[in-house]
């Protein structure tokens, strides 16, 4: 079931799900790629010909070798890369014909989790989640309560007060998917989550992400080197190699 | 609840900003306001040698030649010195007292003439001889020519170290402003990857640059107003360099300057801030 954003601030603060049945929204897919390829300047071809489809609501993996592009296939997912060709299309819009504006806000649309999370190491856990709504012109006031109540939802709420260099890589990695879901996002991505913490707080944070997919019906993509990770979820998992989409099993976590 | 200041305070930097920017506003400032009022007092002392002729008839009865010199063409004032002031005049080589009251002192008229009339000095002579007066008459051309000359020196001087001062001033203030911004480049790629609009993030790093480069500006500028202040009413006032006056006298225009420097130096940051970021969020796209 996909919700719009307002039915999943509802559900993301009380914690629970709808006591009255919202109608669900019925859309277009909020992402789709069509044969699109990305070369940059003077190196060899990055993605060629990739084509992907992410229902409302769905949640996948990217999995693929380190170099097979998932990064790159992000990046232009979060539209901070222009596709060499094909096409991009994001809650039904065609993207690239808009302006630097409106790409920002789209992208504020979607919630990033990047590999190497950035944050500002003078500013509070809280203020760093609110950066989002800070940046879309939010005062503070506005947004504190409901930032604070999302870090304790991802499991930092004794950490409100304290700085991103205080917080061990696991705890970052929460940060990271508080920072992306204070917009309240339609659709959130992930570019290896897990990559530098341990097993078990691995399976703590995947199932993070599979809880902010169930209650809130955000459309969830994680990119990982680690098929591991995946177990035997009901997901779709795409996988990409020296560029190319060669593989999507949604059947089981088992990677082609 | 205020919304946190996005872009982290470093005192060390900005202090060493507020130094070096209101350094060279001070030199700029004093230096314009200097030159300019110099440069006032060139031309004006230009002008009063310029439209002056001195006649000195030889003649034994010179009763008449007033009103000769009065009807020339061009002239606007022609006056008969008195006594008193051409003793004054002789003052420098040969002390008054010794002047002896029946010493015979030439018959000299200060003739102010019409700029816009040339060749006036040729013709009080040629009305003089016409009437039988042995008459020499000095326009002056050889001071009015060394004035002119030292006021080019003084023009080309000024110009050079205005315009050093002030290349120097634009340099500081937009390097200093680009290195500000690259040394927090990371807080611009934190905010466009959250999301933020272009103008959303120029705006949050042209306000703390803007007020940083200002105040700056302002306080060099006011310190080399306070020091010119002090120039002209403390030093000015000590009898023994009385000269100064007539060289440093700013006027009111003069003190636009230091009013002006602040507003240019703080445009010129905003410019170069946005310029700047707009460069680093163009790498992400």
């Amino acid at each position: 079931m996909y919700y719009s954003n307002a039915q999943a601030v509802v559900i993301l603060l009380s914690g629970t799900q709808p006591q009255v049945d919202f109608n669900p929204v019925i859309d277009e897919p909020t992402l789709r790629l069509d044969q699109v390829s990305l070369r940059y300047k003077r190196s060899q071809t990055v993605l060629e010909d990739v084509n992907l489809v992410l229902e409302p609501g769905s949640f996948s993996f990217l999995t693929g070798p380190s170099g097979a592009g998932k990064s790159s296939l992000l990046q232009l997912i979060y539209l901070l890369v222009k596709p060499t060709s094909g096409t991009i299309t994001i809650f039904g819009d065609r993207v690239f014909n808009q302006s630097r504006n409106e790409l920002a806000k789209l992208r504020q649309r979607i919630g990033i989790v990047f590999q190497n999370l950035e944050f500002l190491d003078h500013l509070t856990v809280a203020q760093n989640a609110g950066l989002r709504l800070q940046a879309k012109g939010r005062k503070a006031k506005s947004y504190t309560d409901d930032v604070e109540e999302m870090l304790v939802s991802v499991g930092l709420g004794k950490y409100i007060g304290a700085f991103p260099p205080q917080l061990s890589a696991g705890e970052r990695q929460r940060l990271g998917i508080a920072c992306a879901l204070a917009s309240e996002p339609d659709l959130l991505i992930a570019d290896e989550p897990t990559s530098n913490i341990d097993p078990s707080l691995s399976t703590k944070l995947l199932e993070l992400y599979f809880d902010i997919n169930e209650r809130l019906g955000t459309t969830v993509l994680i990119a990982t080197h680690n098929a591991n990770i995946i177990g035997n979820t009901d997901t779709t998992v795409y996988r990409l190699e020296k560029g190319r989409m060669i593989g999507e099993n949604v059947e089981s976590g088992n990677a082609t | 609840m205020k919304n946190p200041s996005v872009l982290p305070r470093n005192p060390a930097h900005e202090t060493a900003l507020f130094i070096v920017v209101s350094t060279i506003c001070f030199f700029t400032a004093l230096a314009g306001m200097i030159f300019k009022s110099t440069y006032d007092s060139a031309n004006q002392w230009s002008l009063e040698v310029e439209d002056q002729v001195t006649v000195r008839i030889l003649s034994d009865n010179p009763d008449n030649a007033e009103s000769l010199i009065s009807n020339v063409k061009g002239v606007i004032l022609a006056r008969k010195m008195e006594r008193a002031e051409l003793v004054a005049l002789l003052e420098p080589t040969i002390e008054s007292k010794e002047l002896s009251p029946d010493l015979p002192v030439p018959t000299l008229f200060a003739v102010s003439t019409d700029p816009k009339v040339s060749g006036v000095d040729e013709a009080i002579k040629n009305a003089l001889l016409n009437r039988n007066y042995t008459a020499s008459v000095s326009s002056h051309a050889k001071r009015s020519e060394g004035i002119r000359q030292g006021i080019n020196v003084i023009r080309l001087t000024s110009l050079v170290i205005i315009g050093l001062l002030t290349a120097s001033a634009v340099g500081i203030v937009i390097i200093a402003t680009h290195s500000s911004v690259v040394t927090q480049k990371h807080v611009a790629r934190v905010l466009y990857l959250a999301g933020a609009r272009d103008g959303f993030i120029t705006g949050v790093f042209a306000m703390r640059f803007w007020t940083n480069i200002f105040f700056a500006s302002l306080f060099g500028a006011l310190t080399a107003l306070g020091l010119l202040y002090l120039l002209t009413n403390v030093i000015g006032n000590i009898s023994r360099v009385d000269w100064w006056l007539l060289v440093i006298s700013p006027n009111n225009e003069d003190f636009l300057i230091p009013i002006l420097i602040p507003v240019i130096a703080s445009l010129l940051t905003l410019v170069t801030t946005r310029s700047a970021v707009l460069g680093i969020l163009k790498n992400h796209k």
